[in-house]
């Protein structure tokens, strides 16, 4: 299918379990990467219609990954998912004062780890207008 | 550690409605608006990585049969319009009718329908550097704006620069803070836990997919998964105990040198996998010493596991040695040619819950490694050179 979603995590089994409940919409082509460089490399080159974003990731976190995303014109409008590991229970919520906030669209969604499938679901059909 | 994080989390809260960028701007615009009796008034914000002006917010006060002009969220290339050309020569620019000076960007005023008439232009500078430029558009009751308009401006412009650049500052220090704050502490276990959690959901759910579509290829993939996910938890439970108890060890009369043997067979196939060499120097006819078997096998796995980790590049190689150095002391040692570690790290490594390595570091190993060897009445250091490698020093005593 003509429809891009690019990936990204450091743990190959959290991006396994992504993978597996997006195809369950449809047959999406699917790109993955596991760090931020890996990530704004493949967003340039393929142009994603979405890029579904770890935030806890050794080196770059998802947040200096979607600023960068952010200020290049390639990327500036490229819609992404966060996923964050550390949730409202441990009295923690991520936001758009996490974002820098000055500068250009925000992120379509907040989902918290473990993920939901349903919920991951209607996210990604929900940014994609599916 | 959860108390902490939560009164952090609270003063942060408190301080992000002071330090919150959007109301901030948002205060300064309708001060600006007020203060010069516009009709509107904008303040664009200078980027320096991608050299362009980002207009965040623009206010007008909209009186009867006046058209609001909205500008949000658009970047405009630096020298472009009268506001570019006020940030590109950091001078103020006070125009009584905007269309009959060449600098005017024309088009805004088209998208918006707005009628541009009088404008005046100040830059924000923060010791000469610049931080974006205020605008005040169409002064109400008068052609233009006064000279007692520019000076107003002027000092609104210096105070909002000096305001949003500290701003700037405390939000990236806070940033980094929390981020910090959350790769430790229970928050960090926490973490690995639903990481480690998210592995099992993930090998359940795609087992569930192959069951579903008959594909004995994902029923696999999905078992794999989720066995070494229950392997991790494991681990982890085991860690976090040995940690907690008061003293964990059993004595008896054990070869280390086997013990060794051992972590280097079971570390070899991913090793290999990696390109990376396990050498064992051992000092031969070593006697056997009474220590905790489990416990010394559990340090020397958490050592060798590292030390794999940490060498990236194909021609890695992990050293296990031991030698008595008297009668009284053994010595082992694990080196590895990896990525070492920073000055500053080397004080914290042996710190429970500290760890470099994002969401698969527990923050326990070496902790409890350091616990077991001082349990034996040792000592345990790391020596370390970033780019060259690392080498960490057990000395047991042999009775």
């Amino acid at each position: 299918m003509n429809t891009k979603i690019l990936i990204v995590d450091d743990e190959p089994d959290a991006v396994e379990y992504v993978k597996a409940i997006v195809s369950e919409i449809a047959d999406f082509t699917l790109i993955t990467a596991n760090d931020g460089k890996e990530c704004l490399e493949k967003a340039k080159e393929e142009q994603p219609d979405l890029i579904i974003l770890d935030v806890m990731m050794p080196e770059m976190t998802g947040f200096e990954v979607f600023d960068a995303l952010r200020r290049d014109s390639k990327t500036v409008q490229t819609p992404v998912i966060m996923l964050t590991g550390v949730s409202e229970e441990s009295g923690i919520k991520f936001g758009k004062a996490d974002m820098g906030g000055f500068f250009g669209k925000e992120p379509e969604d907040f989902i918290d780890k473990p993920v939901a499938p349903e919920r991951l679901q209607e996210s990604v059909k929900a940014a994609l207008k599916l | 550690m959860v108390s902490e994080i939560e009164h952090f989390y609270r003063i942060e809260k408190f301080i992000e409605s002071i330090t919150n960028m959007d109301k901030l701007l948002e205060v300064i615009i309708s001060e600006g608006c007020a203060a010069t009796n516009a009709e509107s008034c904008s303040l664009a914000l200078y980027d320096e990585n991608t050299n362009d002006l980002y207009f965040n917010v623009a206010r007008g006060m909209k009186g009867e049969g006046e058209v609001e002009r909205k500008i949000e969220c658009i970047r405009m290339k630096m020298g472009l319009g009268i506001v570019g050309w006020v940030a590109v020569n950091m001078e103020m620019v006070n125009v009584k009718n905007a269309y009959e000076d060449d600098r005017f960007f024309k088009d805004a005023d088209k998208q918006t329908g707005f009628v541009t008439r009088s404008v005046l232009a100040v830059p924000m500078k923060h010791r000469e550097k610049l931080i974006g430029v205020v605008e005040a558009v169409n002064k109400r009751g008068q052609d233009y704006f006064s000279a007692h308009d520019e000076k107003v401006l002027s000092i609104l412009a210096s105070q909002a620069a000096l305001i949003i650049e500290n701003a700037r500052l405390y939000e990236d220090n806070l940033r980094q803070a929390r981020f910090s704050a959350l790769g430790q502490g229970i928050a960090g276990t926490a973490h690995c836990i639903k990481n480690i959690l998210n592995g099992i959901d993930g090998g359940a759910y795609i087992l569930d997919l192959g069951l579903k579509r008959q594909d004995m290829e994902n029923v696999g993939k999905g078992w794999e998964m989720m066995k070494k996910n229950v392997q991790f938890m494991k681990e982890l439970v085991f860690d976090m105990l040995a940690y907690s108890h008061s003293s964990n060890i059993k004595c008896e009369s054990a070869d280390i040198n086997q013990i060794c043997t051992d972590v280097a067979e079971l570390m070899l196939e991913k090793a290999k996998h990696q390109n990376i060499d396990i050498i064992q120097d051992l000092q031969p006819d070593l006697e056997e010493v009474n220590i905790d078997p489990k416990g010394i096998y559990r340090c020397l796995l958490n050592l060798v596991t590292n030390a794999v980790d940490a060498c990236d590049k194909s021609d890695g190689e992990v050293r296990i040695s031991t030698m008595r150095i008297t009668n009284q002391e053994l010595v082992i040692k694990i080196s590895d040619n990896g990525c070492g570690i920073s000055k500053e790290n080397l004080d914290a490594i042996f710190k429970i819950f500290f760890s470099t390595k994002g969401s698969k570091g527990t923050g326990l190993g070496l902790a409890v490694t350091q616990k077991i060897i001082s349990e034996h009445g040792g000592f345990i250091e790391a020596e370390s050179e970033i780019g060259v490698g690392t080498m960490f020093t057990i000395r047991l005593p042999m009775n």
